[in-house]
C-alpha cells in the first residue's frame, strides 16, 4: 500500500516516524496472522524497535520548527491525512517512546507467566495497533485525522481491557469503559464540527476558540475530561486499569491520559481560549478529581485499583494547572500561564513515568504473589527487594517528596497558583488560588498517608497468605524496565533545573508569549536532595535509631500465638481518615459478633469495612435505572403485530406529507 | 372547474379502492382491483397520446394484461383454493372504513391540491396519494393475508399513478422491471401464504405476532 509519504523530500525525523508508524501496522496484523505461533521476545523487539525510532523523531525535532507532513493518497472526501511534529508533540512522544520501551520489556515476563490467561496474539495485534494510533493522534494536525486514530486508539485500548475477557467482571470493565470512551468521542465529535462550521475548514491551524467561539471549546473540553478520567467522568478509570494487563495498564495512565491532556493543549492554548468558563471547567474538575481520586485510593484493596484513583488524582493535578494556564491567559497574566502550563506539561510527563513504574511493579507483585488484595499482600520486602526499590521511588515521586521529579513539578503549580495571588486584583481569584493551595497541600499530605499505606501493607510484615510467602522476583525482563524507569524519575527530579527552564521555553512558545516576559525559575534540587537525605539520615540516627529492638514474649489475650493476621492491616491502616471523610466515602464498619454474651470470648466476630462511590449510587446507578425503563417502554412499540406495524407507517406517511406539503 | 381525461380516470380509479374498502367479499375486491387497474392502463393510454410517446402504449397494455389480467385471474383462483370467500375484518367496520378512506382523499386533496409538477395533474397526485392511504387502510382493516396482498397491490397501483402522472412516464425498462417484481411479489406471497394455510390452518395474520424481541 502506498501511504503517498515521499521520502526524498521529507526531513529526518518525518521519515523516522513513518518508519515506525508502518512497523506498528505490519506487527499489528502479522501478530493476528501468526495466532498461537507469536512469540513474546520477538514481538517485544518488535514492538520497541518503532518506540526508538520515535524518540529519536522526537528527540531531533525538539525546539526545531514544527514539520508537516501528509498522507495525500489516503482521502476521506477532501480530508486527507495531516500530521505535524512540533516540540509539544515532541515531548508527548518522547514520553510515549519510554513508556513504550519499558512496557515492551515487561510485556515479555508478564506474559510469560500469564501463560494461557492471554491470547498472545491478539495482545501484540491491539498493543502495537493502541501505539500507532496514540502516535498518531499526538501529530494530527486536522480534525479526521484525529478522530480516526482516536477511535482507533480507543478501540484497541478496549480490546487490551478485555484481554482475559472469559472473566466476568472484566467484561463489566470493558463496558464500563466503552461507555466512557463513546461519550468522550461525541462529545469531541460535536465539537468539531461545530469548529468546522465557525472555521470553514479541519485543520487545528485556522481553529480559534478565542470570544464568542467559547461553546464548542466547552464540548471538546467536556470530552476530554471524560477521556482522561476527571470527577466526575473518573468511574470508568478504576474499573479499566484493574482489568487491564499491568503494562496495558501504564500505557494507558502513562500515556493515554496524556494524550488527551496533549490535544487540551492543542485545541484550547493554542487556540487561544479566553473564556474563564472553560478555565473553571478545568480548575474546578481538576481540584475536586485531585481531592475525590486520593480520597478514594486511600480506602481501595485492590493495589492496582489504589493506583488507578491515584491517576485520578495526578490527572486533577494536570488539568487543574492546565485550568490555571487558560485562568492566565484569559486575565492576561503571562507569567501564570507560563508556569502553570509548564508546571502541568512537566507534571504529566513524570506521572507518566511514575505511574508506569508503579503499574509494572503492581503488575510484578500481582503475578509474583497471584493477587493484588492487599489483605493477602505482605512481606514481600525480603522477597522481592528490587521491586520494593522501584514501588518506593515511584511512591516517593508521585508523594511529591524533594529530590524526586514529582515534586519539581508540584513546586512549579504552587508557584504559578503563588503568583496568581500576586499578579490578581480581584479578591474572589486570590481567594480561589489560596484555596487551590489548600486543597493541593491536603491532597499532598493523603497522597503520603494512601502510599504508606500501600507499601507497608503489601511489603512490609509478614505475609498474610501462602502465595505471598512464596513470592520471588521475576528475572530480568521485569525488573530492568523498573530499574530504567525509577532511574528516569530520579534523574529528572536531579535535573528538574535544566527540565523545568526547557518545559518553560515549550509553554512560552505554546502560548506565544516572549520568553523574556516569564523569569527563570532555578532549582537547587542537588542542594534540596543533599539536604533531604541529611536531614533524613539524622532523624533516622538520632530520634529513631536510639530505641533498640527487645525481644520478649507478649500477652496474646488467650488466642494462641501471633498470626499474621495480627499485623496493622489495609483496612485498619485507613481508618483514621477514612472516619474523618465518611460522609464523602460513604464508609461503615460492618460488626458482626456471634455470642456476644459471652463478653470476652465470643465465638464468631466479623468486621467488615464497606465504602461505597455516592456517584455510582446516586448518580449513575439512576441514570441508567432511567435509560432502561424508557428502553422497554420503547421496546412495547414493537408488538410483532402486522396491523400495527402498517399503523405506524400510515401515520408516518400521513405526518411525512403534512410536514413536506407545509415546507 | 374542467378536469382532464387523465384526472377523471385517476378519481375514478381512487373511488374504486374507496368501494374496496366498503367491502369484505373477497372476489369483490378482487373485481374492483381488475377495473381500478384498468382504469389506470387508461390513463397511461391518454399520458401516451398526449405526449406522443410510444413506449407508454406498450406499459399501458402491459398493465391491462399483466395487472389487470393475470394478477386478478390467480387471485381468484387462491380464493377458491383457500375457500376464503369472505374476510372478518377488523379495527373498523367496512362503512367506517369507507368513510375514513373517502376523508383521507379528501385531506390528501387539501394536502397536495398544490402538488402537481405538470400541468393538469393536481388531481391526479391527490388521486394516487388517495389510493396509496386507501391501499393501507384496506391492510390495516382486514384479517387474512390474502386481504393483505390485496392492499398491497392498491397501494403499488397508488405509487404507479403518482410516477406516471408526474413525471410524464419511465423508461421502458424500468416499468417493465416494476411490473414484473409485483407479478413476482404476488405469486411469491400466494406461496407463502398457501404454507401459512397448511402449517396454521388459517390465515389470519393478527395471530401471527410472534415475531418480536
Amino acid at each position: 500500500m502506498n501511504l503517498g509519504f515521499e521520502f526524498g523530500k521529507l526531513n529526518f525525523s518525518a521519515t523516522l516516524f513513518a518508519i515506525a508508524i508502518f512497523i506498528w501496522m505490519i506487527q499489528s496484523v502479522i501478530s493476528l496472522l501468526c495466532g498461537k505461533k507469536c512469540r513474546h521476545d520477538f514481538s517485544s523487539f518488535l514492538f520497541a524497535l518503532p518506540c526508538i525510532l520515535v524518540l529519536i523523531a522526537a528527540g531531533a525535532s525538539w525546539n526545531h520548527p514544527p514539520v508537516s507532513f501528509e498522507a495525500s493518497t489516503i482521502m476521506f472526501g477532501d480530508v486527507h491525512i495531516a500530521e505535524k511534529i512540533d516540540s509539544l508533540s515532541a515531548i508527548f512522544l518522547s514520553l510515549l517512546s519510554v513508556i513504550g520501551i519499558a512496557t515492551s520489556a515487561f510485556s515479555v515476563s508478564y506474559l510469560k507467566h500469564l501463560k494461557g490467561r492471554i491470547n498472545p496474539s491478539h495482545y501484540w495485534s491491539a498493543i502495537s495497533a493502541f501505539m500507532l494510533s496514540m502516535c498518531m493522534v499526538i501529530v494530527s494536525a486536522n480534525a479526521p485525522t484525529f478522530l480516526v486514530f482516536w477511535e482507533l486508539m480507543s478501540l484497541s485500548a478496549l480490546a487490551l481491557i478485555a484481554s482475559e475477557h472469559q472473566q466476568e467482571d472484566v467484561q463489566k470493565s470493558a463496558f464500563i469503559y466503552l461507555i466512557a470512551t463513546r461519550t468522550a468521542t461525541a462529545f469531541l465529535i460535536a465539537g468539531f464540527i461545530w469548529m468546522h462550521s465557525i472555521a470553514g475548514s479541519w485543520g487545528f491551524d485556522s481553529w480559534s476558540f478565542a470570544g464568542k467561539n467559547w461553546l464548542p471549546a466547552l464540548f471538546i473540553a467536556i470530552g476530554l475530561c471524560i477521556k482522561s478520567g476527571l470527577w466526575p467522568f473518573h468511574l470508568s478509570l478504576p474499573y479499566a486499569y484493574t482489568a487491564a494487563p499491568s503494562p496495558v495498564s501504564a500505557l494507558m495512565s502513562g500515556v493515554m491520559s496524556k494524550v488527551a491532556f496533549c490535544a487540551a493543549v492543542r485545541f484550547l492554548v493554542v487556540g487561544q481560549v479566553d473564556s474563564l468558563v472553560i478555565a473553571g471547567v478545568f480548575l474546578g474538575a481538576g481540584l475536586i478529581s485531585m481531592f475525590w481520586g486520593i480520597l478514594f485510593s486511600l480506602v481501595q484493596q485492590d493495589l492496582k485499583r489504589l493506583l488507578a484513583y491515584s491517576s485520578v488524582e495526578n490527572n486533577g493535578v494536570i488539568f487543574c494547572g492546565l485550568g490555571l494556564a487558560l485562568v492566565g491567559q484569559a486575565m492576561n497574566h503571562p507569567i501564570v500561564s507560563a508556569l502553570a502550563l509548564a508546571a502541568s506539561i512537566f507534571h504529566s510527563i513524570n506521572h507518566g513515568l511514575f505511574k508506569a513504574l508503579l503499574f509494572l511493579s503492581a503488575g510484578t507483585v500481582e503475578t509474583a504473589a497471584h493477587t493484588r488484595d492487599l489483605g493477602l499482600l505482605g512481606g514481600l520486602a525480603s522477597r522481592m527487594p528490587i521491586t520494593l526499590l522501584c514501588f518506593v521511588v515511584g511512591a516517593a515521586s508521585i508523594c511529591a517528596l524533594p529530590p524526586s521529579n514529582g515534586f519539581a513539578s508540584k513546586w512549579l503549580l504552587y508557584s504559578s497558583l503563588m503568583n496568581e495571588i500576586w499578579c490578581s486584583s480581584e479578591l474572589t481569584v486570590r481567594g480561589l488560588a489560596l484555596v487551590s493551595i489548600g486543597i493541593l497541600g491536603l491532597v499532598g499530605g493523603l497522597s503520603v498517608f494512601s502510599f504508606a499505606r500501600a507499601i507497608g501493607v503489601a511489603f512490609l510484615g509478614n505475609p498474610r497468605s501462602e502465595s505471598a510467602a512464596k513470592a520471588s522476583e521475576l528475572g530480568v525482563f521485569s525488573w530492568l524496565p523498573q530499574i530504567t524507569l525509577a532511574c528516569l524519575c530520579v534523574i529528572l527530579g536531579l535535573c528538574a533545573s535544566f527540565v523545568t527552564g526547557q518545559v518553560e521555553l515549550l509553554a512560552c512558545a505554546t502560548l506565544k508569549i516572549p520568553i523574556t516576559s516569564t523569569p527563570k525559575f532555578q532549582m537547587p534540587m542537588p542542594q534540596i536532595a543533599v539536604l533531604f537525605f541529611v536531614s533524613a539520615m539524622l532523624v533516622y540516627h538520632l530520634i529513631l535509631k536510639t530505641s533498640k529492638a527487645r525481644k520478649y514474649v507478649t500477652w496474646e489475650c488467650g488466642f494462641g500465638s501471633l498470626s499474621p493476621r495480627m499485623q496493622v492491616s489495609s483496612v485498619s491502616f485507613a481508618q483514621p481518615i477514612a472516619r474523618i471523610f465518611s460522609q464523602i466515602l460513604r464508609f461503615k464498619l460492618l460488626v458482626e459478633i456471634k455470642g456476644a454474651d459471652r463478653r470476652h470470648f465470643p465465638e464468631y466476630v466479623k468486621v467488615e469495612p464497606q465504602t461505597a462511590s455516592i456517584l455510582e449510587s446516586k448518580v449513575y446507578g439512576p441514570l441508567v435505572q432511567m435509560l432502561r425503563t424508557l428502553s422497554d417502554l420503547l421496546a412495547k412499540l414493537q408488538a410483532g403485530s402486522v396491523h400495527l406495524y402498517l399503523l405506524y407507517l400510515c401515520l408516518t406517511l400521513l405526518l411525512i406529507v403534512a410536514v413536506g406539503t407545509k415546507l | 372547474m374542467s378536469l382532464s381525461i387523465v384526472e377523471i380516470f385517476a378519481v375514478a380509479a381512487a373511488l374504486c379502492a374507496v368501494l374496496m374498502a366498503g367491502s369484505l367479499h373477497v372476489k369483490r375486491n378482487i373485481f374492483f382491483y381488475m377495473v381500478q387497474t384498468v382504469l389506470l392502463a387508461v390513463v397511461t393510454a391518454e399520458i401516451a397520446r398526449t405526449d406522443g410517446e410510444l413506449n407508454l402504449y406498450l406499459i399501458a397494455v402491459a398493465i391491462a394484461i399483466l395487472k389487470g389480467g393475470c394478477v386478478p385471474i390467480f387471485l381468484r383462483w387462491m380464493v377458491k383454493r383457500l375457500q376464503s370467500y369472505s374476510d372478518p375484518g377488523m379495527m373498523l367496520a367496512p362503512p367506517l372504513a369507507m368513510h375514513a378512506s373517502l376523508l383521507l382523499f379528501a385531506l390528501s386533496y387539501l394536502e397536495l391540491g398544490s402538488l402537481g409538477a405538470l400541468p393538469g395533474s393536481a388531481l391526479a397526485a391527490s388521486a394516487a396519494a388517495s389510493l396509496l392511504l386507501t391501499g393501507l387502510i384496506l391492510m390495516l382493516t382486514r384479517k387474512t393475508a390474502l386481504s393483505q396482498i390485496i392492499g398491497f397491490l392498491v397501494i403499488e397501483n397508488g405509487i404507479y399513478l403518482f410516477a406516471v402522472t408526474q413525471t410524464s412516464g419511465m423508461p421502458l425498462l424500468v416499468e417493465m422491471g416494476v411490473m414484473l417484481d409485483v407479478l413476482v411479489a404476488v405469486m411469491v406471497a400466494g406461496l407463502i401464504v398457501f404454507r401459512i394455510q397448511q402449517s396454521f390452518e388459517h390465515i389470519d395474520v393478527t395471530q401471527l405476532a410472534e415475531l418480536r424481541d
